[in-house]
């Protein structure tokens, strides 16, 4: 099953660039949105590997919209956008458990990079999760 | 006598005439200096706008906004300034700038204004001109018919104007716009109530008489063409944003339909535009709705036989030289659409257009027009369903074609196509195809295969991206480029824009000078022509005639022709945002701030009035600036003043007027000695200068006819009148601008430098003298030759000398100044004894061996 990646802007245009390259460059979907009320919605629905977003956008912004989401998932990692000159709240973001920020305007390989760091962590993440619950799964049987 | 004064003396003197001249000169300088600054960065905001265009960024409209109020500002000021260096000469800039920035915000305010046309077009009179009124879609489709000559389906078109006047015949617009402006598009229950609504109030309205009537005709027109009673298809063809909202309504093509119901498929279309997807969209992006048209297109159906469609390249491969061609029985709807597995063939582009590979499918059913109307699915005939659905010769034909419509627009396009019971190809339709490129210029470490080649050049920086190969071409001087060949590699010393008249011949240049926010970088750009700048020694390295691959993306120049590399060129990459919205209107954006018109300023259209982009009029304020300070110091006092003399032992009277920074601030007196001043271009010319013998009257030779200035420098104290005339020289820190009257002849000396070297440069000129004529051209002659040795790019016309220096740091620059110093006296009234080319040669070698270090 392929791995999912949400991707959160009120700029449409920068959804369609970021769709298009992670479309053609690499095997993960992509689901896009410009309305960050819409994502408990979807994170509901569906299970994501990441979520991308930006940190400005007019009903929310970008930490209020982590907040929300940890209190859904709390796994789930996620790579900021922020515009440049506004690295102060990036370093909010990642103090509240941003995997990366990545400043406009970036590079294709620059988010390409960050994007597979996290998803190797990720994969990592969800390797431990399994084993920690077969360990689990042996302890009960072995008390059983 | 002091009583006299005393009488003519102006009862209140106001400040010293002379000291507001200079404060005047002061601003101007103080302007000049403030427009390089903005120049500098002007060059560097198109430079990154360029970058991010390439299509490796991820950006959005805010960075597009943001770099384009920069730069707007920036070039206001840059006219702003050129005016105050003036005195303002050049007011009707102001008006271009505004232009442009007009057409500007109303691009990224996506204003479009739908344009006045005629109702209907009929295909005849279609091509991508009429874009705006017509579609893309339909725009394309006229260019095939009227430039490529290609068989299109007759048919016409329901222009944007159309559309304008059916909402207006029917004052619909306020309606939809009360609407659209209470709704909240992440709502999509009302998203969705609202769509319906305007939909509805659409499609009840009839159709105003005028529609109807000229509906009518028209294809009562294209029934006398075909000489029988037709079916059409109707197109819906989206106007005044991009491609995707033409699909974004259901209604993107309506095959098979009747004469009497044109009508009612018009105002589907129209109502198409308000569908719940479309109506997010365009206000998602923040289009006005009321300048977005619908168009449609009518064209005779074909009774297909096969259809299908044709990729000029296989997105598959694209690599692979061939185009490739689906094709099945029937409508090449099934195709388009995928509900068939068609017979592929990959075909090539190139005389004799052979069949290159095939894979058959089994074509059990096809898509029909059927008799009453629309279509519908039939059986494909038994001993049909196995063999290809096109000979060899047809398949042939289409690649033909493919590789024609590929040229004419320049990229990959995926192509409609349909085939009529008499084996007639017509084409339908053809768009940009997306083709996404994934190779790059790999990086030198991932080539083994380099490792063969001799690398000659490791240094400089980027100008255009890009791998070239070709026989190295050394050109010093513009004149030289006459005998440049085509697949050259241009070398020179410094960037010129006059380089732009090889460049759609050059495969490579490399420059040893020069930044990559130069004017003829972003030329280079332009004609994507590999460049490398600031090599510091490519022209000394490279030997002409030297075959070599440039490979400009990392700055590396090999020995040798290195097919591994040009292959990576010869795909050219592919910008994967092509055909995205933020794209397309970026290319807009471009349009009116890249392209540099302005490139000769001996040209006579080097004027205002000629200034189309943002490039443009920096091009023109940089260059006319320079003219303007150049000639600053040719008069700029009429009597000395508050300037203070320079101490020298020559017979020169000249006459300093320090515009900050060029005399130590604790001097006091009248005449200043060289060690007091702190002007560095003044102290090496000035250097040069003393460091030579003044020279004596020349001998005259009185048989050619010498002229009667000639006569008096001979006289005894004829020197001294010849010297009473003043020279003025305006200095800063860094900056000289020196214009010095030796006898009969005038040189005037600008220098600039400390600004980054980019912007330092030696302007001089000389012009005059006074012996004959061609003695006087004998003269410039050797002085461009020998300023040609150190270094400047040269003009000669008969006694006028007009030399250039660009690109050079400071300590470069004192060594040419102290040779130009030298040279100005070795040379002052060196005319008068020029008798014949010997001389001139004589000289030459004479101040080359004693005097150039």
């Amino acid at each position: 099953m392929a791995e999912k990646i949400l991707i959160v802007d009120d700029e449409m245009d920068m959804l369609e660039l970021l769709e298009l390259i992670i479309t053609d460059r690499t095997d993960y979907q992509v689901v896009t949105t410009n309305s960050p009320l819409e994502v408990p919605e979807l994170l509901k629905k569906d299970t994501f590997d990441l979520l991308i977003t930006d940190l400005r956008m007019p009903d929310i912004d970008g930490i209020e919209l982590i907040e929300m989401v940890k209190q859904i998932d709390d796994q789930i990692p996620f790579i900021i956008i922020t515009a440049y000159g506004t690295i102060e709240s990036a370093v909010e973001a990642m103090r509240k458990g941003a995997f990366d920020y990545i400043t406009k305007p970036f590079r294709q390989e620059q988010i390409l990079l960050t994007i597979e760091k996290v998803m190797k962590w990720r994969r990592l993440q969800k390797e431990n999760m399994a084993l920690k619950a077969e360990l689990e799964k042996i302890k009960k049987g072995s008390h059983g | 006598m002091g009583k006299l004064k005393d009488l003519f003396r102006p009862k209140n003197p106001g400040p010293h005439p002379n000291r507001k001249m200079e404060e005047q000169l002061r601003q101007k300088y103080g302007a000049f200096r403030k427009l390089l600054a903005d120049n500098q960065e002007v060059l560097e905001i198109i430079t990154d706008l360029e970058e991010k265009y390439a299509g490796d960024y991820i950006f959005d409209m805010q960075y597009l906004r943001a770099n384009i109020r920069k730069l707007s500002e920036k070039v206001y000021s840059l006219i702003h300034l050129l005016n105050e260096i003036s005195n303002l000469k050049y007011g009707e800039l102001y008006r271009i700038h505004e232009q442009i920035y007009q057409e500007l915000s109303d691009l990224l305010a996506k204003k479009r204004k739908i344009p006045v046309d005629d109702l209907v077009l009929s295909f005849d009179r279609i091509a991508l001109d009429k874009e705006e009124s017509v579609g893309g879609k339909m725009a394309n489709l006229g260019e095939l018919r009227n430039r490529l000559g290609l068989p299109v389906p007759e048919g016409f078109a329901i222009t944007a104007y159309t559309y304008k006047a059916f909402i207006d015949y029917h004052h619909l617009q306020e309606e939809i716009s009360s609407r659209l402006n209470q709704l909240d598009i992440n709502n999509l229950e009302d998203l969705i109530v609202v769509s319906r609504d305007i939909q509805q109030l659409i499609l009840e309205k009839p159709l105003p008489p005028f529609l109807t009537e000229i509906l009518v005709k028209s294809y009562q027109e294209l029934t006398e063409k075909a000489g029988r009673e037709v079916r059409v298809a109707v197109r819906s063809s989206a106007l005044g944003e991009d491609s995707r909202l033409s699909f974004a309504g259901q209604y993107g093509t309506i095959l098979n339909v009747s004469g009497e119901n044109i009508g009612e498929k018009y105002k589907e279309i129209v109502a198409s535009k308000f569908t719940p997807r479309a109506i997010f969209y365009f206000i998602g992006k923040g289009f006005r709705e009321e300048d977005i048209a619908m168009g449609m297109g009518c064209m005779m159906m074909v009774p297909a036989k096969a259809g299908g469609v044709i990729y000029t390249v296989d997105p598959g491969n694209p690599q692979r030289p061939e185009a490739v061609i689906h094709a099945h029985w029937g409508l090449g709807k099934t195709v388009v659409d995928g509900t068939v597995t068609p017979d592929i063939f990959w075909v090539s582009k190139e005389d004799p257009f052979r069949v290159v590979e095939s894979s058959m499918a089994r074509k059990e059913k096809m898509v029909i027009a059927t008799p009453e109307g629309g279509i519908g699915w039939a059986e494909v005939p038994q001993d049909l369903q196995e063999g290809p659905c096109l000979s060899e010769k047809l398949i042939g034909q289409l690649g033909r074609a493919a590789g024609a419509i590929e040229d004419h627009f320049g990229h990959p396009q995926d192509i409609e196509w349909a085939l009529d019971e008499e084996d007639r190809i017509y084409f339908l339709q053809t768009r940009p195809l997306k083709v996404f490129s994934q190779k790059k210029i790999p990086s030198p470490q991932e080539i083994p295969e380099l490792s063969q080649f001799p690398v000659l050049l490791e240094t400089g920086v980027m100008g255009a991206q890009g791998v070239g190969s070709g026989p190295v071409f050394l050109a010093n001087q513009e004149r030289d480029l006459v005998n440049f060949p085509a697949g050259g590699i241009l070398v020179a010393r410094t960037p010129s824009p006059k380089w732009v008249t090889v460049m759609s011949k050059a495969r490579g240049i490399i420059t040893d000078l020069g930044s990559s926010a130069s004017h003829m970088a972003a030329l280079a750009r332009e004609f994507r022509v590999p460049t490398i700048l600031n090599t510091q020694k490519a022209s000394e390295i490279l030997a002409p005639g030297l075959e070599v691959t440039v490979d400009a993306t990392h700055c590396r120049v090999y020995q040798g022709r290195i097919e591994k590399l040009i292959e990576y060129a010869e795909e050219e990459a592919v910008n994967p945002f092509e055909d995205t919205p933020l794209f397309v209107l970026f290319d807009k954006i471009l349009t009116r701030i890249v392209p540099l018109n302005l490139v000769d300023p001996t040209e006579p259209d080097f004027t205002p009035a000629h200034c189309r982009t943002f490039h443009d009029i920096t091009r023109f304020t940089h260059q006319t600036a320079t003219q303007e300070m150049f000639s600053l110091s040719t008069s700029p006092l009429t009597t000395p003043g508050e300037a203070l003399r320079l101490d020298t032992d020559t017979p020169l009277e000249i006459l300093l007027i320090d515009l900050g920074g060029g005399i130590n601030p604790g001097f006091k007196g009248k005449k200043v000695k060289l060690n007091q001043i702190l002007s560095w271009p003044m102290q090496a010319f000035w250097q040069g200068v003393q460091s030579m013998k003044w020279p004596g009257p020349k001998p005259l030779d009185m048989k050619g006819f010498a002229s009667v200035v000639a006569q008096t420098a001979a006289e005894p104290g004829g020197e001294n009148r010849i010297y009473s005339e003043k020279s003025y020289a305006l200095l800063s820190r860094d900056y000289l601008n020196f214009s010095i009257r030796l006898g009969y002849h005038l040189s005037t000396i600008e220098v600039l430098g400390g600004s980054g070297e980019n912007e330092n440069y030696i302007n001089f000129i000389l012009k005059g003298g006074g012996a004959t004529i061609d003695r006087r051209d004998r003269r410039a002659r050797l002085v461009a030759t020998i300023l040609e040795k150190l270094g400047f790019q040269v003009g000669q016309k008969l006694d006028l000398v007009d030399a250039r220096l660009i690109h050079h740091p400071r300590e470069a620059m004192e060594k040419v100044l102290y040779s130009l110093g030298k040279l100005t006296v070795y040379t002052k009234q060196l005319d008068m004894v020029m008798f014949n080319e010997a001389i001139v040669e004589w000289s030459i070698e004479e101040f080359v061996k004693e005097h150039l270090r």
